[in-house]
């Protein structure tokens, strides 16, 4: 098996949030050497998340955890001892970077500031996942997946108008901020080459909604008064049709804005008396007033069809349409099947899984996962005795005192 | 850290970013914002539909899609600044060759078309690694290049449908409670991070053994890595996920409540028995610490619409913000649910930079998304406003390739540069 393209970047990932570990998933599938070092005893939060194996809780066995940390070899440590906090020293001396998740606070309470772990160690690229980012009024407030997808604009623009916003679903703040964690740990390595001094990587799972989800439509704002408010199953801008609809099985997206799609749209339904209609002309005024009025008059033809009888019949006519899939159709798609996407982590103590695979495919340096995620302390010997010398006596001791 | 003076991380690589719309221009704006000198190209013969309809700055642009409109595109503006831009019509029969004299030159091809386009046109990967052997390729199809939905037909919200991000947008598993709908193009922006992520990786390889490689990014199978969790709800347990609002598995409350104001709302999430005795404290309502319904996590999840109703009483007495203020400082969780003008407006996104200043020759002062990290000593920055239509033919061609001038001429001419 290929080593990956990141085979030399050595990374300490000492988080306990989903974004930090999904970034330091992202960096491990790709070659990076990613050192999981966990709470002694309780480990990772991520162990208590689940999904389960039939549903019966077992910190070895919880899916999130399983997902998240294949690839990784694992340790247990306690930095706040002084022991503790030197063999975290050994460890960083070695490292290219150290991964976290704690506000600046957090993180000057428990001396890992990260001016402190580069006066010691200039050329570590420390960088911190948080709920807000590292600096600001808000930095060291308390936040969770819910509230960053509250400040970061996306929740007010999802759900009915006149019902609460919705936060995303499954954690998908914190994933969306892993990559870009991901991204500028690696941009941290270039300036490295040039400088050979790492730097302080702050990302903001706030900000990285605001930029990249809501920022972009600022302009809206600023000309047009569009503060992007939710709009339920319909975009709250731009051309109808561009929504979910119903169907008799289920849900189907589509999106349709070029004329050229509409009037295609329009054929395969039939071409229905009501689209010689003027009021059915201004496909933004549509969006803009009266967008379920024509969900109405779109409604009888697909209600007398299932969702996979639409999106053949409008793809084939390459309208941008897609069935609204549960994870089922997801797992089972003939598509994804036919390109091998998933892949499978197994460990002895659950059998093979299947996971999702590569999010990109690279021909000379594939993605891949190379080992399953480590149970909790598994490489306590492997890195302690092994890399810094410290004797089987210590080890137990060291455990048995909560250090590691 | 002054972004003036500071060093870029990416400087010295030259990107050409092929891309139309989202996903390719915004990785290699990110890209360029780190200090790539990234060259977009496009044509007159096919503008890149964010350059397209009617401008939003004003009613009074003069005409036309041929015309003026395609310089006064502010979202075209945030997602291709810091860029150069060329102008080649890639179906010409000329423009192949000119291109590939410009890979030659350039460590990194990144677009977005369908799959086979740039192989119809001579610019596929096998075509341009002869030109530039340790040449990076990377492409964001919508499905993939391979498989039996390969050439359908997408933009964002199809592809967050396919990847079973859609099916869980939704206050609950009826019907009639589907949502479904994200407002923001939200799978653009993971397969333009994604693409970030795998050119960096990419050319750190090629750093260490000076090989080149081409990168496939189904942006399909890109949203999917996001959903391993209920990848294996289904997997182990045959459980398929459905909407579940905003309620979450172990915190309660933990939801988005009505406050004072129009569509006000705030975001409230109590993780720990801790944090409930701080919550009920600091929201003046003690006595629901003596309410059996509310005594420990497991009864308040069995009593949670009781007490989602009861905390709205006190929240729809006061603002988000009052909110956010007075329960960060005992402790608690919660921010108001922002929209566009109160991200614009908030302290701390004015803090982080969200939105950056920037001058365009046309618009003049424009806001535009900020950058998503902060990197202490190589920030980035907004190099340049995006580039009018072939703004940089001249530089690209003459000093950059050493074209001489007749044969720019000739190849303005020939249609080739256009």
């Amino acid at each position: 098996m290929n080593a990956g393209a990141l085979r030399t970047l050595r990374v300490i990932d000492y988080s306990t949030s989903i974004a930090a570990a999904a970034a330091g998933k992202m960096l491990a599938d790709l070659g990076a050497e990613v050192l999981k070092v966990e709470p002694p005893r309780t480990g990772d939060p991520a162990r208590y998340h689940g999904p389960f194996p039939d549903d019966t809780p077992d910190p070895e066995r919880s899916g999130l955890f399983l997902y998240l940390n294949a690839n990784k070899r694992g340790i247990t440590l306690d930095p706040e001892p002084p022991t503790g906090g030197n063999l975290l020293h050994c460890l960083l001396a070695e490292a290219d970077v150290f991964l976290h998740n704690r506000p600046p606070a957090e993180a000057a309470a428990m001396r890992l500031e990260d001016s402190r772990l580069r006066d010691q160690h200039p050329h570590l690229i420390v960088a911190a996942v948080t709920p807000y980012g590292s600096s600001g009024p808000y930095a060291n407030d308390r936040g969770v997946d819910l509230t960053a997808c509250a400040a970061g604009g996306v929740s007010i623009g999802t759900g009915f108008r006149e019902r609460p916003p919705l936060t995303l679903p499954l954690s998908l703040g914190a994933h969306f901020a892993s990559i870009a964690t991901a991204a500028a740990v690696l941009l941290a390595t270039f300036a490295r080459d040039a400088t050979g001094y790492g730097q302080f990587v702050d990302v903001s799972e706030t900000d990285v909604q605001a930029i990249l989800l809501a920022g972009y439509g600022i302009p809206t704002y600023i000309y047009r008064g569009v503060t992007g408010i939710r709009a339920g199953r319909h975009m709250n801008l731009g051309l109808y049709p561009n929504a979910v609809f119903e169907c008799h099985d289920g849900f189907i997206c589509i999106d349709a804005p070029q004329l050229a799609q509409w009037n295609r749209l329009l054929e395969v339904m039939g071409n229905p008396a009501w689209v010689q209609d003027p009021r059915y002309r201004d496909r933004r005024q549509i969006t803009e007033q009266y967008p379920h009025e024509v969900d109405g008059l779109m409604a009888p033809w697909l209600m007398a069809h299932g969702k996979a009888e639409v999106f053949d019949e409008t793809q084939a006519q390459r309208i941008p349409t897609g069935p609204v899939n549960t994870m089922q159709d997801v797992v089972n798609d003939a598509h994804l099947r036919a390109r091998q996407f998933f892949t499978t982590i197994e460990r002895e103590d659950t059998g093979p899984l299947t996971v999702p695979g590569a999010p990109y495919r690279l021909s000379k340096t594939p993605w891949a996962i190379r080992r399953p995620a480590p149970r909790l302390g598994e490489h306590n010997e492997e890195i302690y005795a092994g890399r810094f010398g410290v004797s089987r006596e210590e080890l137990l001791f060291l455990w048995q005192t909560g250090v590691i | 850290m002054n972004g003036q003076t500071a060093p870029d991380a990416l400087t010295g690589y030259r990107i050409l970013d092929f891309g139309t719309a989202f996903a390719s221009p915004m990785a290699a704006h990110l890209l360029a914002d780190m200090g790539a000198e990234v060259i977009k190209i496009e044509s007159q013969a096919r503008l890149d539909g964010l350059r397209l309809g009617r401008p939003i700055v004003g009613e009074d642009i003069a005409g036309g899609d041929r015309g003026e409109w395609p310089e006064y595109q502010p979202v075209f503006h945030g997602l291709n600044r810091s860029k150069l831009g060329i102008t080649v019509n890639i179906k010409h029969p000329e423009a192949v060759d000119l291109l590939k004299r410009l890979v030659r030159v350039s460590d990194v091809v990144i677009n977005n078309f369908s799959p086979g386009v740039m192989d119809r046109a001579g610019l596929g990967y096998d075509a341009l690694r002869r030109e530039r052997p340790d040449l990076i390729y990377v492409s964001l199809p919508a499905a993939g290049e391979s498989g039996p939905l390969r050439d359908i037909v997408t933009y964002a919200p199809v592809i967050a449908a396919l990847a079973g991000i859609s099916g869980l947008v939704g206050y609950s598993s009826e019907r009639e409670d589907f949502v479904g709908t994200l407002q923001a193009a939200f799978c653009d922006a993971v397969g333009a991070m994604h693409a970030v992520v795998a050119t960096l990786a990419a050319l750190r390889h090629r750093q260490a053994t000076g090989e080149g490689q081409a990168i496939e990014i189904a942006q399909w199978e890109a949203a999917v890595s996001m959903l391993g969790e209920g990848v294996l709800d289904y997997v182990m347990n045959g459980r398929v996920m459905a909407p579940v609002g905003n309620t979450h598995p172990t915190m309660v409350p933990h939801g988005n409540y009505r406050c004072a104001g129009d569509d006000a709302w705030v975001a409230i999430a109590v993780r720990s028995e801790d944090e409930w005795r701080a919550f009920c404290r600091a929201a003046s309502h003690p006595e629901w610490l003596d309410d059996p319904r509310f005594a420990d996590a497991y009864q308040r999840r069995r009593h949670r619409t009781a007490l989602d109703a009861l905390i709205t009483t006190w929240t729809n007495r006061h603002t988000a913000d009052e909110i956010r203020e007075i329960l960060q400082a005992a402790g608690v969780a919660a921010m108001p649910v922002m929209n566009l003008e109160d991200q614009f407006r908030d302290p701390h996104l004015r803090a982080r930079e969200i939105h950056l200043e920037s001058e365009h020759p046309k618009v003049g002062l424009e806001f535009l998304h900020g950058i998503p990290w902060r990197l202490s000593d190589t920030p980035g920055r907004i190099r340049r406003p995006a580039p009018l239509l072939g703004e940089h033919n001249q530089y690209v061609f003459a000093e950059l390739m050493g074209l001489p001038e007749t044969e720019i001429q000739r190849l303005v001419e020939a249609g080739a540069i256009y």
